[in-house]
């Protein structure tokens, strides 16, 4: 049999992944693996970024809008740790990514020697799971299990170290399917005992509630959350990951949930008599404080991951499995229903919200100003709610998801769990990879647009016909909003003295202009949505707004504050 | 309220078994008050016994997120009073 590097082999080993898509950057210990490489680019398409954080947030992008695992190549030390941030990221958003990195000789390990980093120590808590391997021969076996791990049951990132001699040594290879049964417990059948239970309380609640989140987009049940919801009528909001996963114009859907969720959403959390939580976590921005939170309720939660079931809130009937089949199952056993009158309550409370807050927020108080639901809006109108949106963190963030109205199913991406800036621009290279045929536009804060500005560069070299849109308030926005409300508007450190945006821009050979009024927004938005190519879009808002409704920190879902 | 219990378990004795299990008791900021290990014979499995004293809740969540450990192939926790010494080599594997 012939003999190939341990390098070689593991790029057979990814294409037997079907691995078409690499994000990385080179350095001296992967420097075999890149090498290999140059043998297989018809093959599998590298994509050099230019930090190994937007390598790891586009593989999160990529594979986000494609439900396939996102690959990332890294070197040793420098190269290992710049991944982390985006690794945690990956695993609190349940996003399958597998990040190779190369890993200084076997004999040096140990020693302190030249880039090495103990990235298996470092990853351990952030990782679904994590190996290195100093040998050739378990790379085939190594890579399949990784594959298999950060794909089965609740997704995840991975994080494989491979020693340079073990990329350098030559093995005997051969192609193999290797199963990985059992490795990871799923209960298939755990719910089955709890199904009519569900299904009996689901029948006899008078103010049924269900809440979506990223789970449903996961496990692409949007279609069985939309027959469920046709058949029983319940009101259904959405978590800040779940937007997108229910069509926002249905007539049952009455909004987001969360800190800068809409009100009727949040505060009738408190007179549901039933909750039923599907593929979310209830995380503490979504539930505010627990011990006021939903306590009259009934809970039915819907999870795959057992670990989820009574972590944050005590459910009635857990259902643990995938939420396809679990939704499947309950829709067929519940009866024919309506709630027209539970859900005349929230939309009493989105005139509330109308008055207290969209009106202010959309109405065009100045000639020239112009705030950020505006732009939102606008873009909504104009793409019919159809595009994906890639958000960063801040203002920004919570006014798209509060304004974009998504039509189409998995089209918001967004870093929910660690909310890390900077994640914006590499996840939207990595989606408009993955979805090359739908427009992917980047929605990015002045302040997380410098945190990875570097990758425009990616743009640039790779032509990728990317729509960026930077709503550039001169501040830290989100923070400064913090400060005003909470900290006696004390403004430490959060005003940003920005460069010119559009001539850096244009150094990167990317089209851009900046909106400084209600005339160019409207006009610039109409060229960067015909531009078959990447367009940039500065848009110049108002500088000290705030995002309202918002629950504080530590309240709870019904104390929600209009200023 | 706060009792001490016994955890028990078996996983594939890996280079990083001790770090993946500590990880999850520091993370949940619990103490441990016993931890004893032992392999099997091939050093294929490794089996530990680790006792900690918690509250009900955080136990139950701390032996979910154990749960999730790729190598962990069993695990049982008891209250203190309920373990019985003499159960230990039932889960002893014979590899
Ligand atoms: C990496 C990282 N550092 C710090 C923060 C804390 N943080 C959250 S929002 C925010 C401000 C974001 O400012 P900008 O990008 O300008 O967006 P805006 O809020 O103004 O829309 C900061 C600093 C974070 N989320 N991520």
């Amino acid at each position: 049999m012939e003999k190939i590097t341990g390098a070689a082999m593991l790029l057979k080993s990814l294409l037997c992944q079907k691995t078409e898509l690499i994000f990385g950057y080179p350095g001296g210990a992967i420097m075999p693996i890149y090498d290999a490489l140059f043998s297989y680019n018809k093959k599998i398409r590298h994509i050099l970024t230019r930090h190994e954080q937007g390598a790891i947030h586009s593989a999160q992008g990529y594979s986000r809008v494609t439900g396939k695992t996102g690959v990332c190549f890294a070197t040793s030390g420098p190269g290992a740790t710049n991944l982390i941030t985006g690794i945690c990221d990956a695993m609190l958003d349940s996003t399958p990514v597998v990040c190779i990195t190369g890993q200084v000789p076997s004999n040096l390990l140990g020693t302190d020697a030249f880039q090495e980093a103990n990235i298996i120590s470092m990853t351990t808590s952030i990782t679904k799971w994590n190996y290195q391997i100093t040998k050739a021969n378990e790379i085939p076996f190594v890579i399949a299990k990784a594959f298999y791990i950060a794909m089965t049951g609740r997704p995840g990132p991975v994080l494989i170290d491979i020693t340079k001699d073990a990329q350098f040594e030559l093995t005997e290879y051969e192609e193999k399917l290797f199963s990985f049964e059992n490795l990871i417990k799923i209960n298939n059948s755990g719910y089955l005992n709890n199904i009519s239970l569900a299904i009996n309380l689901i029948n006899k609640a008078k103010k049924p509630y269900l809440l979506v989140g990223h789970g449903v987009t996961i496990a692409k049940a949007e279609d069985e959350i939309l027959k469920f919801t046709n058949k029983t009528r319940i009101p259904v909001a959405s978590t800040l990951l779940g937007l997108s996963a229910f069509p926002c114009n249905h007539p049952l859907y009455v909004g987001m949930l969360g800190m800068h969720g809409n009100y009727g959403a949040n505060i009738l959390t408190n007179e549901a008599d039933l909750i039923i939580a599907v593929g979310m976590r209830f995380d503490d921005r979504v539930t505010g404080n627990l011990k006021s939170y939903a306590k009259q309720a009934k809970i039915i939660h819907i999870d795959i991951d057992p670990s989820e079931i009574n972590k944050n809130v005590i459910c009635t009937v857990p259902l643990v499995g995938d939420a396809k089949e679990i939704l499947q199952i309950l829709i067929n056993g519940v009866e024919k229903n309506n709630h027209d009158n539970w859900l005349k309550k929230f939309r009493e409370c989105d005139d509330i919200e109308y008055q207290e807050v969209i009106k202010k927020d959309l109405e065009k108080s100045d000639e020239k100003e112009i705030k950020m639901a505006e732009v939102i809006n606008l873009l909504s109108e104009k793409t019919n709610g159809k595009s994906i949106l890639v958000t960063d963190v801040g203002q920004h963030q919570m006014i798209a998801a509060r304004y974009y109205k998504f039509t189409n199913n998995n089209s918001h991406i967004t870093s929910g769990g660690l909310g890390t800036m900077g994640f914006a621009l590499p996840a939207a290279i990595g989606a408009k990879l993955g979805a090359e045929e739908r427009e992917v536009i980047a929605i990015i804060g002045d302040g997380g647009f410098q945190m990875n500005i570097q990758e425009l560069g990616v743009v640039m070299q790779e032509n990728i016909p990317l729509k960026i849109i930077v709503l550039n308030n001169s501040f830290l926005g989100m923070v400064r909003q913090w400060q005003e409300l909470f900290f006696e508007n004390r403004i430490s450190s959060t005003e940003m003295h920005n460069p010119n945006f559009i001539k850096i821009i244009e150094g990167y050979g990317i089209r851009a202009n900046k909106a400084e009024n209600h005339t160019e927004l409207n006009d610039y938005l109409d060229e960067l949505l015909a531009s078959k190519e990447s367009y940039f879009l500065e848009v110049k808002v108002i500088k000290n707004e705030n995002v309202f409704p918002m629950i504080p920190a530590g309240a709870g879902v019904s104390d929600v504050r209009f200023s | 309220m706060n009792s001490t219990y016994v955890i028990s378990i078996i996983a594939e004795n890996t280079l990083d078994i001790f770090q993946r299990l500590s990880v999850v008791f520091s993370r949940n900021r619990l103490f441990i008050n016993q931890f004893n290990f032992e392999a099997s014979k091939q050093n294929l499995n490794s089996h530990f016994y680790i006792e900690i004293s918690t509250d009900e809740i955080k136990m139950e969540r701390v032996v979910k997120q154990l749960k999730k450990i790729i190598e962990l192939s069993d695990i049982k926790a008891v209250h203190k009073n309920h373990f019985n010494t003499n159960n230990k080599d039932v889960y002893l594997c014979q590899n």
